[in-house]
């Protein structure tokens, strides 16, 4: 029951937070994974338990918030650049960089630190596996919390996909907008870090395949991609446990299996546009 | 030009950038001092003329730390530095973009899947000798795939780096998920390859990568100039009478051959890749031909140094050079987006 | 010389085709210009002539034989090429960017030649720019960096020249400089010059021959006044300007 609690909100909490970058940034491939927020999360936890091995919940899921927060403002500073001359592109590469630096500090704190090996192994390899819901219910208090937050800004972000200078010119405070959304973000991806791990291509797909069935305004597609990767993640839960029987596939893995030749197939059908 | 000359001798003729060329030549002399450093310094500590004495009688006790341990193991950290930096400034010029590196293309992430599935799976029955080839077998088939995924009569920068991505991701993935699965120690042997380290190098790896360095140099060297061409675009390229798909796809191999190789003896520090050409580019401005030799002297240099760090910091503890690697890596990198960013 | 003409061309993008079994014959020695509208194909049919598009069917013959089956690095002895935005590497000065346009004559061997020097200098001399030669590109005006990208051009020494809009972004007073230095290779140098224009009264006043591309067909062409005249000012002078 707990896990399918949490597949529910981490899905949803992914859905979204991927949906919000690729507004914020204008660029259809931004989602948590890619950018390096998830790696960030990852690290910071992994670094805590690296100090102190009995960890308390609340000091890993503070920690991921905090790692999440390192990476979005990381990755906010390439974003925002006001002429990034080689678009999109660039900021996939810097995020892709900056995830690969951030495992990398995992990795080689984990070849130091070989105690925490088997737990940290759990975040990498993200998992819903039963956790006693007094550790999780704070984190889903907050995805909840943020997720409603959002449907106060479904009509702004409409207005800021349309570029900036239309939204100041509809009279909405784009700083003050970007600040939120990036916060968003940050809230939504600790928290489904914290909880489950490093779960990579849901928020990437989940809000393509949101606007492609509901069209481009956010009063329709957020919600329904928030709707989508709760059933995604669920459907990847249930696979992961029945693809192998006696054993279980983690949850990132399997989500990962199913997402890179989506992501690919998406890539190959219009990647070619912006070359 | 006042930094450069023109040679000629006949039909032979060549742009010598020869102050490009004395700053490639100070780096290399600073490049040796870290290999004497790395040479001199260790667990057990050579004062000058106990080094000396040890590099003269390679069969005494000091004299056989020198000669089996510390040498091999540094020269393949510098080897392996080498291939990763080339393999990165080649990259980076081809897809035009400072921020590509080896792990974009899933060179690292092709790299790790089969050597981690080698260990887990194959080493306890034949041994981990063949572990290097798996891994450089495990780069080549990701680029390859990665090409081909990217192949839509031709490719583009844009959509190579995209399903390069893509595919490091799946390949991640199916990594941690053999390493979840399999027995404690294997995954700490896996992580340490990972992390990328080369403890325990000894002369034959350095024959082999050294033979593979040498091979793939004389490749690239009639390269070399279509190589500095190739931040062109595909237009102005074509206009000059630049085959481009085919360079592209050639020089791509070569760094994908090169970063596997290197990956496949040091393990997956491939940030050298990243920073090196950087750091290139920061001490040489124009590209040319100096260029890319000082990112190879810059490369030696920085895993040269991230392993004779790892041995010297923590000292009963051996770490791994790639650690070393990442953690400047780390802040470095960030550094150069945020000024970027500005 | 060189002669450059199309041949019963089709091609397009994805499905589409933009050209259709279009031919056409470029004069010798004379400034072409391909005129109409936004989307008509007349980039796509600078394109193909400069071998960056492959043709569906039909071909493009330089010098009477099918421009893909010649060894690309001998076509651009002959034909040389500046696309519509071209980018400069980082950090390159205005000789250096000028010594690219020598490299099809080239050779592992020979990377710089008393030739290639030679060239070099006329070409900095011709456009201008003999003064800024030291400087990088990126520190280069508008009108001064498009200067720069001719005399790439122009150092590739070819007896022809293709250039897509070689006039976009600049103003008007540069448009004149730029399209004079075109109109004083063609007189000097005799060079073949045949480019895309998007403004037609300039394509008036310097073109010897223009061509009006509509809907992937040359819809017709000849000396200005009598294009114009034909009947497509009603059309063009609508479409064209913007």
């Amino acid at each position: 029951m707990t896990r399918t609690l949490v597949a529910l909100t981490v899905g949803a909490g992914l859905g979204v937070a991927g949906g919000i970058m690729q507004t914020l940034t204008r660029n259809p491939l931004a989602s948590p994974g890619l950018l390096g927020v998830n790696a960030g999360a990852l690290l910071v936890v992994v670094c805590l338990a690296t100090l102190g091995s009995g960890l308390p919940g609340w000091l890993a899921s503070g920690g991921a918030f905090a790692g999440a927060a390192l990476a979005a403002l990381a990755v906010w500073a390439i974003a925002m650049r006001p002429a990034a001359p080689s678009g999109p592109l660039r900021l996939i590469l810097a995020g892709a960089a900056l995830s690969a630096l951030f495992h990398a500090f995992s990795q080689a704190l984990l070849v130091i630190d070989q105690q925490g090996l088997d737990t940290m192994l759990f975040w990498l390899a993200g998992s819903v596996a039963a956790r006693p819901l007094t550790q999780v219910w704070p984190l889903m208090l907050v995805t909840l919390a943020v997720l409603l937050a959002c449907w106060f800004y479904l009509r702004q972000w409409n207005v800021l996909a349309a570029g900036e200078a239309v939204a100041v010119g509809a009279g909405i405070s784009v700083r003050r907008l970007q600040l939120i959304s990036v916060m968003c973000v940050v809230l939504l991806a600790g928290a489904a870090v914290a909880m489950a791990g490093n779960i990579v291509f849901i928020g990437l797909i989940v809000p393509h395949l949101a606007r492609r069935l509901a069209g481009p305004d956010h009063r329709h597609w957020l919600p329904l991609a928030a709707l989508l990767g709760a059933a995604l993640l669920l459907v990847a839960d249930v696979m992961s446990r029945t693809l192998i029987p006696p054993r279980e596939v983690p949850i990132g893995v399997m989500t990962a299996l199913l997402g890179a030749p989506v992501f690919m197939a998406l890539v190959r059908r219009q990647g070619g546009r912006h070359g | 030009m006042g930094e450069a000359r023109v040679l000629r001798l006949g039909r032979f003729s060549r742009v010598v950038a020869w102050r490009a060329w004395c700053r490639v030549v100070a780096a290399l002399l600073v490049v040796l001092l870290i290999l004497l450093a790395s040479l001199a310094l260790g667990e057990a500590a050579l004062s000058a003329p106990q080094w000396l004495a040890a590099l003269r009688s390679p069969d005494s006790g000091a004299g056989l730390i020198l000669w089996q341990l510390r040498l091999p193991r540094t020269l393949l950290g510098a080897l392996v530095g080498a291939a990763l930096a080339l393999s990165g400034w080649l990259l980076q010029q081809v897809m035009r973009n400072p921020l590509a590196s080896p792990d974009t293309l899933g060179v690292t992430a092709g790299a790790a899947t089969l050597a981690v599935g080698y260990l887990a799976f194959l080493a306890a029955d034949v041994g981990t000798a063949w572990m290097p080839l798996a891994a450089a077998l495990g780069a080549l088939l990701a680029v390859l795939l990665v090409m081909l995924a990217a192949w839509r009569g031709g490719t583009t920068p844009l959509r190579l780096v995209l399903m390069g991505i893509g595919l490091s991701t799946l390949l991640s993935a199916v990594t941690t998920f053999v390493l979840v699965s399999s027995p404690l120690t294997t995954t700490l042997s896996a992580y340490v390859w990972l992390t990328g380290s080369v403890y325990g190098g000894n002369w034959s790896d350095v024959g082999w990568l050294a033979a593979c360095f040498g091979v793939a140099l004389v490749v690239l060297m009639p390269w070399v100039r279509l190589a500095l061409l190739a931040p062109l675009d595909d237009g102005l390229a074509v206009g000059i009478g630049v085959r481009v798909q085919w360079t592209r796809t050639l020089l791509i191999l070569l760094a994908a051959g090169l970063a596997g190789i290197a990956v496949a003896w040091g393990g997956a520090m491939a940030f050298v890749g990243l920073v090196a050409p950087h750091v290139a580019r920061r001490l040489l401005r124009q590209p040319g031909a100096a260029q890319i030799a000082m990112a190879v002297v810059v490369g030696a240099g920085m895993t040269m140094a991230a392993d004779l760090a790892g041995r010297l910091l923590f000292p009963p503890l051996d770490l791994p050079a790639g650690l070393f690697v990442a953690a400047i890596g780390t802040p470095f990198f960030l550094g150069l987006m945020m000024k970027q960013a500005r | 010389m060189a002669t450059l003409s199309a041949n019963r061309l089709t091609l397009g993008y994805q499905r589409q085709a933009i050209l259709r079994e279009l031919s056409l014959d470029l004069p010798e020695g004379r400034i072409s210009v391909l005129v109409g509208s936004n989307g008509c194909g007349k980039s796509t049919l600078l394109k193909a002539l400069a071998r960056l598009l492959t043709p569906w069917q039909g071909q493009v013959a330089l010098d009477g034989q099918d421009i893909r089956q010649r060894p690309t690095k001998a076509v651009a002895r002959t034909l040389s090429l500046l696309p519509q935005h071209p980018v400069a590497p980082e950090g390159i000065s205005v000789r250096q960017l000028v010594g690219l346009g020598r490299h099809p004559h080239q050779s592992w061997l020979a990377q710089w030649s008393e030739d290639d020097e030679r060239a070099v200098e006329q070409a900095l001399l011709r456009t201008g720019l003999d003064d800024l030669s030291e400087q990088r590109v990126e520190t280069l005006s508008g009108g001064q960096r498009q200067r720069a990208w001719i005399a790439m051009a122009v150092a590739q020494d070819t007896p022809l020249m293709l250039l897509d809009e070689p006039t976009s972004f600049l103003d008007l007073t540069h448009q004149m400089e730029v399209l004079e230095l075109l109109v004083s290779l063609n007189r000097d140098a005799g060079k073949t010059i045949v480019m895309v224009l998007h403004d037609l009264n300039l394509a008036c006043r310097y073109a010897d021959h223009i061509v009006a591309i509509r809907e992937g067909r040359v819809h017709a062409q000849g000396r200005p006044q009598a294009v114009i005249t034909q009947g497509g000012s009603k059309r063009y002078s609508s479409s064209s300007v913007g």
